[in-house]
């Protein structure tokens, strides 16, 4: 008799019958207070497995780029990093589109409280992909990892704002993969513009080097204004 | 912590315990209450504490009345299976085993609690706790090849 075989048999040995006050009970029962590592961990949970696919797929070509020294490794994660803005949006959307339905105690959450803590998380997954991604790349080509994390993100933020803009407009609301759209865009115009437009690239790789820090401070500002219209008028969409 | 199956354990546990289903189910309330009128809260953890205060409830139970050897309800239960045999066949060696050892067993096998709940419920080391359980599993597959 095998362990499995020990259980089945010894749950039907300790038989119960079904309690009748279980639910009357349960029901009058105060609801627990979670704290808010326990609410953003029960949200991780809720994220779909596409979408930490497409997560560790950069995380991924970061490291096999540098690994194999495919050269244009930070020109590409450059690229699909935009998609993780992407993958944010439609999460952010499924809750809105859903009304949490996927949330077992959806009564004790704001739709606004859910769709900020997903921002958060998937805010938290992008900075531990760059993280990652930087030095590693940084390490491999030559360059300060500082410099490649400014030279990934400003894509990044860009696609973030205007995503988050589009989000609240009607053409937004109306389709839930418009960021994907955008964020194919930003990497269509990525790979195009060393191609054709080396002049303005060339201007924009000096711009960066002095001016690049200010440039994502400022993008985050943006962003996170953005972030917080989003959240602000997310309950009026619900 | 999933409250509605934390209360299953606890009720299977207390069932186990009284072989009543009204009162287990009064018994299982009142330890929620009684967590709950102390701690405020619930988290995984605590369910080592729910049933330290099911088995003392338990207790004053036995105390305040004598329990009956075997209930109308278990009898019921059984004619009610599809598996009747069966069933009777592994209640029978499991009666035989010593009390703890059946407690041990609905712990780790029907409530699926870990070694390290079980054993800081119960006051006893990891080591202990896996000895006590390797004894009970063999005493209760002695006690089945004699039964079958």
């Amino acid at each position: 008799m095998n362990k499995k075989e020990l259980k089945a048999m010894l749950n039907d040995a300790f038989y119960a019958p079904e309690p009748e006050e279980k639910q009357s009970f349960l029901k009058s029962f105060p609801p627990r207070r979670i704290t808010m590592v326990e609410f953003l961990l029960q949200q991780i949970s809720y994220i779909r497995i596409s979408s930490w696919i497409v997560f560790l797929a950069i995380v991924a070509v970061a490291i096999f780029g540098s690994a194999f020294g495919i050269g244009m490794t930070e020109d590409i994660v450059t690229m699909i990093m935009p998609f993780s803005v992407a993958v944010a949006m439609v999460e952010v959307n499924r809750s809105r589109k859903y009304n949490m339905a996927e949330l077992e105690m959806s009564t004790r959450f704001s739709l606004r409280s859910v769709v900020f803590a997903r921002m958060v998380i998937l805010g938290i997954v992008s900075i531990i992909i760059l993280a990652i991604s930087s030095p590693v790349i940084a390490g491999t080509f030559g360059g300060k990892a500082l410099q490649v994390a400014v030279r990934v993100l400003i894509p990044y933020l860009i696609t973030m704002i205007i995503c988050l803009r589009v989000e609240r407009s009607t053409l937004g609301r109306g389709n839930g993969y418009i960021s994907v759209v955008i964020a194919g865009a930003m990497a269509l115009f990525i790979s195009c513009a060393d191609s054709y437009t080396p002049a303005i690239i060339a201007c924009y790789r000096e711009l960066l080097a002095d001016w690049g820090l200010l440039m994502v401070i400022a993008l985050f500002a943006i962003a996170f204004y953005e972030q917080w219209k989003t959240v602000k008028t997310m309950e009026a969409f619900a | 912590m999933d409250l509605e199956k934390t209360y299953d354990k606890i009720y299977r546990y207390v069932y186990f315990k009284i072989n009543n289903r009204s009162i287990a189910e009064d018994i299982t309330q009142e330890t929620f209450l009684r967590f709950i009128s102390k701690k405020g809260d619930f988290h995984d953890s605590d369910i080592r504490y729910l049933y330290t205060i099911a088995r003392n409830l338990c207790i004053d139970e036995y105390r305040r009345v004598k329990p009956e050897p075997l209930t109308d309800e278990i009898n019921h239960s059984v004619v009610d299976s599809d598996n009747t045999e069966n069933r009777l066949l592994v209640k029978q060696a499991l009666e035989k085993l010593p009390v703890e050892d059946q407690e041990l067993l609905l712990l780790r096998y029907v409530n699926e609690e870990s070694v390290n709940t079980m054993s800081k419920t119960l006051g006893i080391s990891r080591f202990a706790l896996y000895r006590r359980l390797k004894n009970a599993e063999e005493k209760l597959r002695l006690n089945l090849e004699v039964e079958e």
